[in-house]
């Protein structure tokens, strides 16, 4: 069921400047200093990009400029679709999602939004894309894929215990016939007795959520047609680092080789810790021609979602 | 692909959850951060939760592979993964998720997202309620509804096609959509047209006008009617003012 090709093309991430430590997010997440101490030292979060002057469109608006290669392409981008984390982010009928697609001149692209999956949406759109491709009589048909959130309410600011959001946005140019980062599967299991329809159920989801995602990369991997040594990197969701030093132990596989760096700078970046975390790469030159990696997420509110994706650079 | 079975119910009361204080307090605090009001939110409107488990109980028949639900106005509890949550409730366990943020057209982009992964079962499930919890220049649907389409590769109503134009002005609808209607309708002696409000605006040849005030089921709601009369082709049509999309769908009876 995936697609021949969905190849990324090119890959533009905005966070906003406004930078601030976690330690000032204690009031007005009702933290006590032992859970910021903990945040900081055990979960290895440090900072994140929170600026209450930039708006969501505004978040969404940064990042497609950033991305160069749009540029002249505009009219073949048939769809921009939106992964997104919160279900609800702006008043309805308030639609940043048209509005910013109109001003970039892809007025004439399907443009929709794909969410509940919480923070594995973008995994989703990137895939939804590639499938609307491949259906797409014209083969130089693009697709545009945004990410992007504000950290607006406490749902949408705090994973408790866990993690801390903060705010940035992606956007990313897909193709069916681009030579870089093509996927070669996708891999998602969805748990929706984490809802709290069913009660609470935290320290459960707690114990089962590592073996959880390390199913569904293993899932992703084999149908790859790979071993999990021929990962070369993997780029992780930003929940915290602890998680991941956890997860390799149970996949006895190297946490060298999962790039953790922007977790201390970025906190979560909702949907868009993928695509952040392949800018990174790329920036650093972590991903040589013809390297597989993986990326992961879940996203886990009312009910979890695991997600996994392999690609070869 | 085709659609096995169309099940549809109206909920007139408001959403069962809206009687859990604790629930209540998380909404009305979503509801204030996402307005800036510090004015207490009236919460009277329905769940997508309740609504969809509802009609996934009356259409799935068996095991399900993916489940699309199409919204335009958000539900009561904004910050629910609904879909998620009826990954669980519904027969297989099917991939859930949502598509919105597209007015009328998201119920058109669900069956398409559905046609293109050729799923054995699939699940669209388009839902509006009509509770706002502050003001708002929109006019919210006049009664909470939904429709489920169980859609699959068995035997069924075939999709014949299915069209989608964004950035359609409203001078250009009649046109558009007669040469399209024109083009699904090609080689079928008997075509019925279900058009939606703003496109029955625009279509004065539309003998049988959905009612206003649905604007996201309305044509679902009247597609169940149009299946159950066999023969023909039935083709679904809907333009959204707001942001532009003409879509159309021809689907052929047995």
């Amino acid at each position: 069921m995936i697609p021949i090709v969905t190849a990324l093309d090119a890959v533009s991430v905005y966070t906003p400047a406004v930078r601030v430590p976690i330690e000032s997010l204690a009031e007005p997440l009702g933290l006590t200093d032992i859970q910021v101490r903990l945040f900081r030292r055990f979960h290895g979060l440090g900072e994140i990009s929170l600026d209450p002057e930039r708006s969501l469109a505004d978040l969404l608006r940064a990042a497609i400029d950033g991305l160069g290669s749009l540029r002249g392409r505009e009219h073949l981008v048939r769809y921009v679709v939106y992964g997104r984390a919160m279900p609800v982010v702006v008043p309805y009928p308030a639609n940043p999602l048209h509005e910013v697609c109109r001003e970039a001149g892809l007025g004439h692209a399907l443009a929709f939004t794909v969410t509940h999956q919480s923070c594995a949406g973008g995994l989703l759109a990137l895939e939804s894309a590639g499938r609307l491709l491949e259906a797409d009589p014209d083969p130089d048909a693009l697709a545009l894929v945004l990410t992007g959130e504000k950290a607006f309410t406490r749902d949408a600011r705090l994973l408790p215990g866990t993690s801390i959001f903060g705010e940035g946005a992606s956007a990313a140019l897909v193709s069916t016939h681009g030579p870089r980062d093509r996927l070669l599967s996708f891999s998602c299991a969805q748990r929706g007795e984490f809802d709290t329809e069913f009660g609470e159920s935290a320290e459960r989801f707690q114990r089962e959520y590592r073996p959880f995602l390390a199913e569904v990369i293993r899932d992703a991997v084999g149908a790859a047609g790979l071993a999990l040594d021929d990962i070369a990197l993997v780029l992780p969701h930003n929940v915290n680092v602890v998680t991941w030093q956890r997860l390799c132990l149970l996949m006895d596989f190297p946490v060298e080789r999962v790039l953790l760096s922007n977790v201390p700078v970025n906190g979560h970046l909702f949907c868009s810790d993928a695509f952040a975390n392949y800018a990174t790469a790329r920036e650093r030159g972590l991903l040589r021609e013809g390297d597989r990696y993986l990326v992961a997420a879940v996203g886990a509110g009312a009910g979890a979602t695991f997600s996994a994706m392999v690609f070869q650079h | 692909m085709h659609v096995l079975r169309a099940e549809r119910r109206v909920f007139p009361g408001p959403a069962v959850f809206l009687g859990d204080d604790a629930r209540r307090a998380g909404v009305t605090e979503y509801f204030a951060d996402l307005t800036g009001s510090a004015r207490a939110p009236e919460l009277s409107g329905q769940s997508y939760g309740e609504m969809a488990a509802a009609l996934v109980a009356a259409a799935a028949d068996g095991p399900v592979d993916l489940l699309v639900l199409a919204f335009s106005i958000h539900d009561m509890w904004p910050g629910r993964a609904t879909a998620t949550y009826l990954s669980h409730v519904c027969p297989g366990t099917p991939l859930s998720f949502a598509v919105c943020d597209q007015g009328s057209a998201a119920p058109f982009t669900a069956l398409r997202l559905v046609r293109d992964r050729a799923p054995r079962r699939a699940l669209v499930v388009a839902v509006e309620q009509g509770g706002l919890p502050y003001d708002s220049t929109a006019t919210p649907p006049r009664e909470h509804r939904g429709v489920a389409l169980l859609c699959g590769d068995d035997a069924g109503h075939r999709v014949t096609d299915l069209r989608q134009f964004p950035d359609v002005a409203p001078k250009a609808v009649p046109e558009l959509a007669a040469r399209t209607i024109a083009d699904l309708s090609a080689g079928h002696d008997r075509v019925r047209l279900v058009l939606g409000e703003a496109l029955s605006a625009v279509w004065p040849e539309d003998p049988d006008r959905v009612p206003a005030g649905q604007p996201l089921t309305g044509v679902w709601w009247r597609l169940a009617d149009a299946l159950a009369e066999p023969g023909g082709l039935v083709v679904v049509g809907e333009y959204d003012r707001e942001l532009r999309y003409l879509c159309l769908v021809g689907i052929e009876v047995r």
